[in-house]
């Protein structure tokens, strides 16, 4: 379950992508954690999250968050979409506050996470790399297509529907940020950065 | 998953949408079919809900096909480690778990992702070159729980041939065999028919960093400017004193 990682695009693309999640652990805290779940995704909206979500219902694409919260369970893991690096600082201090105990997981670019943590006085406790694709390569899509289809870990943003829509784009038919949207909606998980997504479907559609 | 061929209108709404192409069209009558080999019962198609004259129907999945769903579908929940989708909590809880200890990495090998697919085939090729090396299996892992010799990296004989959007391996090593490893992972992806995505935990400080910084680069591996932190918020807070 390493669906936030794995995100790709260049540096440059990523200023504005970082996905914070909440989960509690087997036999440890699970018990009784859906409350403190609802609590974080309270707080993420309170901080502007543009996309939250939970896999039991789905995203806030699609969702309300009564709706969302409302089958938040004590084995959920609950998710935020932040481009703005000041609203997730903001976001994170909240977190150290409130103190829940519940395992935080903050995935973006490290540089900036470390910015972002050492702002809201926290302190990286285990770290996850990501080394990249490996095998049959020649067989992915193009680098601007899985810029967008990596930021659903569950692969449910297919390259097929990013290219479709990239033609509807410039055709004209559809508004980059209305496409955006309908590529969000079958990540179930709320990971899907539907901003930085309208960046690059503009982008492919002028190609 | 199937389509009902007297509904499908061929309107080809729900194509785009599946993640492995498995939709292909019919003649008589004029229409689309799931190819069952490629469909990885991720339902992905029906969720998208643009089926309007349901024709999309999902199945009762016997074993071993109801493998696929396991690991395909998100919404699928396994019976070990009790979350949706196909790996573990892994590092995401390493503050309270302790699993992850000092000296240890833990590598996530994601086969078929991203977005290719894959068969149990392919997954064991991966999975016998971790266990040639001395990996241990994370034992909560799924794909832990379909092994037949943990030792050889062997999974069980009746799934090899399903295919699934992706599984992960996870392995823990001590960081000294890391080097052997990744050669081991570079011989493996030669003789698979599609792609992994390998992560790569471990506990923030700075001897790990260290060595990491000598081994990766040494081993030709990029690291991604981007990854995950676990910001240590979790309570009560494992004790790793008597380790570091």
């Amino acid at each position: 379950m390493s669906h936030t990682l794995h995100r790709q695009g260049s540096r440059t693309d990523l200023q504005d992508d970082w996905v914070v999640l909440a989960i509690a652990a087997e036999g440890i805290n699970k018990s009784g954690a859906s409350s403190r779940l609802r609590r974080f995704l309270e707080l993420a909206v309170r901080h502007d999250a543009v996309n939250f979500g939970d896999i039991r219902t789905g995203c806030s694409v699609q969702f309300r968050l009564e709706e969302i919260l409302s089958a938040v369970e004590d084995a959920s893991v609950v998710h935020a979409v932040y481009t703005d690096r000041s609203n997730l600082a903001s976001f994170l201090r909240d977190l150290k506050g409130e103190d829940m105990g519940i395992s935080v997981v903050v995935s973006g670019l490290f540089e900036e996470s470390l910015l972002n943590l050492s702002e809201a006085g926290l302190t990286p406790h285990t770290v996850s790399l990501s080394l990249g694709f490996w095998g049959r390569t020649e067989r992915l899509p193009r680098e601007p297509v899985l810029d967008i289809t990596t930021m659903c870990g569950h692969g449910m943003v297919t390259a097929s529907l990013v290219e479709a829509l990239a033609e509807d784009v410039g055709q004209g038919k559809i508004e980059a940020g209305q496409a955006a949207l309908k590529l969000a909606r079958p990540c179930l998980c709320g990971i899907f950065n539907q901003v930085r997504a309208a960046r690059l479907l503009s982008r492919l559609s002028a190609e | 998953m199937i389509i009902k061929t007297e509904l499908c209108t061929a309107c080809g709404l729900c194509r785009p949408y599946c993640p492995v192409r498995a939709m292909e069209p019919t003649q008589a009558p004029p229409g689309l079919a799931i190819n069952r080999d490629a469909c990885v019962e991720c339902e992905a198609c029906l969720r998208a809900g643009v089926c309007l004259s349901r024709a999309l129907r999902p199945e009762d999945l016997p074993w071993p096909r109801l493998v696929r769903s396991l690991f395909s579908n998100p919404r699928s929940v396994h019976q070990q480690p009790h979350i949706p989708g196909r790996g573990t909590e892994e590092m995401k809880t390493n503050d309270l778990t302790g699993r992850l200890r000092p000296g240890m990495a833990s590598l996530a090998i994601e086969l078929g992702r991203p977005g290719l697919g894959t068969d149990f085939g392919d997954i064991q090729i991966v999975s016998e070159a971790c266990a040639a090396r001395g990996c241990r299996f994370e034992p909560a892992n799924p794909l832990t729980g379909l092994m037949v010799d943990q030792g050889q990296g062997k999974l069980r004989a009746d799934i090899l041939k399903e295919r699934v959007l992706s599984a992960i391996i996870e392995v823990n090593i001590p960081l000294q065999g890391l080097t052997a490893l990744v050669e081991a992972l570079s011989q493996a992806a030669t003789q698979i028919r599609t792609v992994f995505s390998l992560g790569l935990s471990y506990l923030a400080c700075p001897s790990t960093e260290n060595v990491l910084a000598e081994i990766l680069p040494s081993a030709g591996i990029q690291v991604r400017p981007n990854g995950k932190i676990n910001v240590g918020l979790g309570r009560p807070l494992y004790d790793f004193s008597s380790e570091r």
